[in-house]
């Protein structure tokens, strides 16, 4: 086990690196002008133009300027030094103060994912066919044929300008963060309800529940330990994906709510050519997808005692 | 089971009612707006500024800040001519040498009193070219300003302007490389605030992150520091001697997206938003928001260039003829909601000087007169458009295309450009990416600014390569006279041969479109789009 999970880091090293050299070779060839973008339609001064690509090595082209700045950015990287945008402003801070909104807004979405997805997954499941599995059935087809922006524009509107339930942006409280999380997790929801039912329907009908039902066993033991405990196997896969997809994935629900989180900070990066920053930001999600998946797998151990690692 | 089904009938009957209960509240809002409270702070919507330090910021939304922060040398008047705020006269003999005197008592917000050095250090900081502030070419103006830009690798000799003296504690003597009549409005521009000694260090530069707790010289101070991403706040500062606000203090909420601030304004969660509304919003403005939604004149002016490196375009009936099958007021009706206004000059109508019409009958809708010009002379069969598609003009640009088509009978395409750099970029390479559409906006009312640096031969914006010799002596003529009114000739003039060459069509020019909340009355947004802090009154406690 301490070998498996070892061997796990080792390679999350590998991958780390790796990944960070695919987002700078991307961004790399991306850029067209950063300074243009940086200051939008208006002329950039000679002086200015001067400053910026002689301070942040533009005028570096080609292969061998390519890895020069790469060598730069990632033995800055190792020092613990994110470097700055080109406005200036420290990458480090800028992070620090964007994760704690994402990291609540994923927290609360995937919380909802949980309470809402899943259980009602398991209530249509058990109930195959009827009318509470039609109906969801046909709700979560819908959310998931509807873009995101849709959904936000929609809660927005009718939640909070029209009924005024909820704030229309961002508050900096946590009551603030429920319609975008409501919003963010729409689609995982859905998912994840049909995920539970069909895993569920499946597991009632597998050999050991027949087993366990001829044995006598009361029907809310065998629902609750035994087929529950086999069942959340994909669900647990599939919750663990979605945590980083969430923590990824919400530029458009930040932008619509004016949440200063993670994916607002992405989207202006890429926006305004700024690699550093890029790398920066897409660097901290993989390591949370590493680290989230590699619980993943110990989980599995957990909920399955057929499966080992060695 | 049975308590959550429970739960989903009445959550439908609880949220109508809370529904009706905000449309109650908002309704008396509106009718007891009598009551102003001179202690409360209004909430204005911005995006996160670039920078705060006068000399680096060049974007709308630090400029709005610093109108709290900072008092310039002069304001503008209705007519958009300068007056004098923190100088107490402005004097020039031959529009070369001009002499500044400061009122006194002004102080920065740390009690430091503004004196003749605090704008010098500003000026010689903004001007020297290693410190990279977006702004330097403002200082361009005054003598010594090549001296301290010496180009890229290479280190100044000095780093002082040599233009700049002090005659006594408040009088500011300035020289400039060539005389400039419009000197005197360009000292309104934010570039040309003072900075206080505290806001340099030892080393001459800048203090670090001084921008994050700025002490400026205006009617309001910081409270606290700029919250990156979310918000700035500024009180009351009550030692100002000039005119007082009549609010307690503003609250700047930072949008990452201004477009979603309308909804809070809806809500009366956000007090004003000046500008960045949404051409969707504006449908619906008018019904949403009543008079609470109002319109004022902008500065900004959007056209259409021919880059002179396409042959296509080189016959001026070419070109003129395209203007012609355009129509302007069509395009302001259906796409705008009449939230701009065609535009049929070169200069903005905000100005002294501007006159209607100058683009004459090249500006006018006449179809079939356009049709005849364009086959005499031998226009392109195929047209193309490119644009920045991160900027909402995709639609204006799709039905101008659709009105050549119509119009002249040939294949029109709309390109789009991720990025406005990238379509730039383009037309720097020289590519064949056919018409382009840019903006303008000035950064001080002057004619001169519409002219010289979009279509004089080395114009910083004249990116589609016009060059007209006896345009670029007209303007120059223009800048060397020594009263306004003698320079506006000249320009207007200069205009003339506008008209005549079309380098570029003139489309609109735009409006402010502005909302704000049932808390705050005199609500006024000005030629830069920025709010009038000092007039704004709110009930909010």
């Amino acid at each position: 086990m301490i070998r498996y999970i070892i061997r796990r880091l080792l390679q999350m090293v590998l991958t780390f690196f790796g990944t960070t050299l695919i987002v700078y070779a991307l961004m790399f060839a991306a850029q067209t002008d950063p300074i243009q973008a940086l200051v939008g339609e208006r002329p950039v001064s000679q002086a200015t133009r001067d400053y910026l690509t002689q301070r942040y090595h533009l005028d570096r082209h080609g292969v061998t300027g390519f890895f020069s700045r790469y060598w730069d950015y990632i033995s800055h990287l190792l020092r613990g030094d994110l470097g700055q945008t080109l406005g200036g402003r420290s990458i480090g801070q800028i992070l620090a103060q964007a994760w704690p909104y994402t990291l609540k807004l994923s927290a609360i979405a995937i919380v909802f994912v949980i309470v809402f997805g899943v259980t009602a997954g398991v209530v249509a499941g058990l109930r195959r066919g009827g009318l509470f599995d039609h109906a969801t059935l046909a709700l979560t087809l819908v959310v998931i044929g509807i873009p995101v922006f849709v959904l936000g524009f929609l809660g927005q509107y009718f939640l909070a300008v029209r009924w005024g339930i909820f704030p229309v942006n961002n508050q900096n409280t946590l009551y603030s963060l429920i319609l975008p999380a409501l919003v963010l997790s729409s689609l995982s929801l859905a998912t994840a309800l049909r995920l539970t039912s069909a895993s569920i329907s499946e597991n009632l009908r597998a050999d050991y529940v027949r087993t366990a039902k001829s044995k006598g066993l009361a029907p809310r033991r065998i629902v609750g330990v035994h087929v529950l405990r086999n069942s959340l196997i994909p669900i647990v896969t599939f919750i663990g994906v979605e945590l980083g997809n969430l923590m990824a994935g919400a530029i458009v629900t930040e932008r619509i709510f004016n949440i200063p989180g993670v994916g607002f900070n992405l989207y202006k990066a890429i926006n305004t050519e700024d690699g550093p920053t890029v790398v920066a930001i897409v660097s901290v999600l993989v390591v949370i997808f590493l680290v989230v998946n590699l619980l993943v797998d110990l989980l599995y151990a957990v909920l399955d005692p057929r499966i080992r690692y060695e | 089971m049975q308590a959550r089904r429970l739960a989903a009938w009445t959550a439908l009957p609880v949220a109508v009612i809370i529904g009706l209960g905000a449309c109650d509240t908002a309704n008396s809002g509106s009718n007891a707006n009598g009551g102003s409270n001179p202690n409360g702070v209004v909430s204005v919507g911005i995006a996160e500024p670039e920078h705060l330090i006068p000399s680096n910021t060049t974007d709308i939304s630090g400029g709005q800040v610093l109108q709290a922060l900072f008092t310039p040398l002069v304001t503008y008047d209705k007519d958009a001519k300068p007056v004098e705020a923190q100088a107490a006269s402005i004097t020039t003999i031959d529009s070369r040498v001009w002499k500044i005197k400061l009122k006194p008592g002004y102080t920065f917000h740390n009690g430091e009193p503004v004196t003749a050095d605090s704008y010098i250090r500003a000026w010689n900081y903004g001007a020297y070219g290693p410190n990279g502030q977006n702004a330097n070419y403002y200082f361009a103006h005054i003598q010594g300003y090549n001296a301290l830009n010496p180009g890229a690798n290479n280190t100044p000799a000095t780093n002082t302007l040599s233009g700049l003296k002090r005659l006594d504690d408040l009088t500011l003597q300035v020289t400039l490389s060539a005389p400039y009549s419009d000197f005197k409005a360009e000292l309104g521009y934010t570039a040309f605030l003072p900075l206080p000694k505290s806001a340099f260090g030892i080393d001459g530069g800048l203090v670090k992150r001084f921008e994050d707790r700025e002490v400026g010289d205006g009617p309001f101070k910081m409270k606290g520091i700029w919250t990156h991403d979310q918000a700035i706040e500024v009180e009351r500062y009550d030692a100002y001697p000039g005119q007082k606000p009549k609010v307690g203090g503003v609250l700047f909420k930072i949008y990452q997206d201004l477009t979603t601030a309308y909804a809070d304004v809806q809500t009366n969660t956000l007090d004003v938003l000046p500008q960045g509304l949404a051409t969707q919003n504006l449908a619906t403005a008018a019904a949403d928001f009543g008079d609470r939604y109002q319109h004022s004149p902008a500065s900004s002016f959007e056209f259409l260039a021919f880059p002179t490196f396409d042959s296509a375009y080189a016959n001026v009936g070419v070109r003129k003829a395209i203007s012609m099958a355009i129509d302007r007021d069509g395009i302001v009706t259906t796409i705008f909601a009449n939230s701009q206004s065609a535009a049929r000059s070169f200069v903005s109508p905000v100005l002294q000087g501007y006159r209607d019409n100058t683009c004459g009958d090249a500006c006018q809708y006449r179809p079939s007169a356009a049709k005849q010009l364009y086959t005499d002379s031998a226009g392109p069969a195929e047209i193309k458009i490119a644009y920045n598609a991160d900027g909402g003009h995709k639609e204006w640009v799709q039905a101008v295309c659709n009105q050549l088509r119509r119009n002249l009978g040939v294949t029109c395409l709309a390109q789009p450009e991720a990025k406005f750099a990238d379509l730039l970029q383009k037309v720097e390479k020289k590519q064949p990416v056919g018409m382009f559409r840019l903006g303008w906006s000035m950064d001080y009312p002057s004619m001169e600014d519409y002219l010289s640096p979009l279509y004089s031969t080395h114009g910083s914006a004249n990116y589609y390569g016009y060059s007209n010799a006896q345009f670029d002596r007209l303007v120059q003529q223009g800048s060397e006279q020594q009263t306004e009114a003698a320079a506006i000739g000249y320009y207007q003039q200069a205009e003339n041969i506008l008209a005549r060459d079309m380098p570029v069509i003139p489309l609109r020019f735009k409006q402010n479109n502005y909302v704000f909340s049932t808390r705050v009355s005199n609500v006024g947004v000005d030629l830069f789009s920025y709010l009038n802090l000092i007039d704004i009154t709110t009930s909010a406690t």
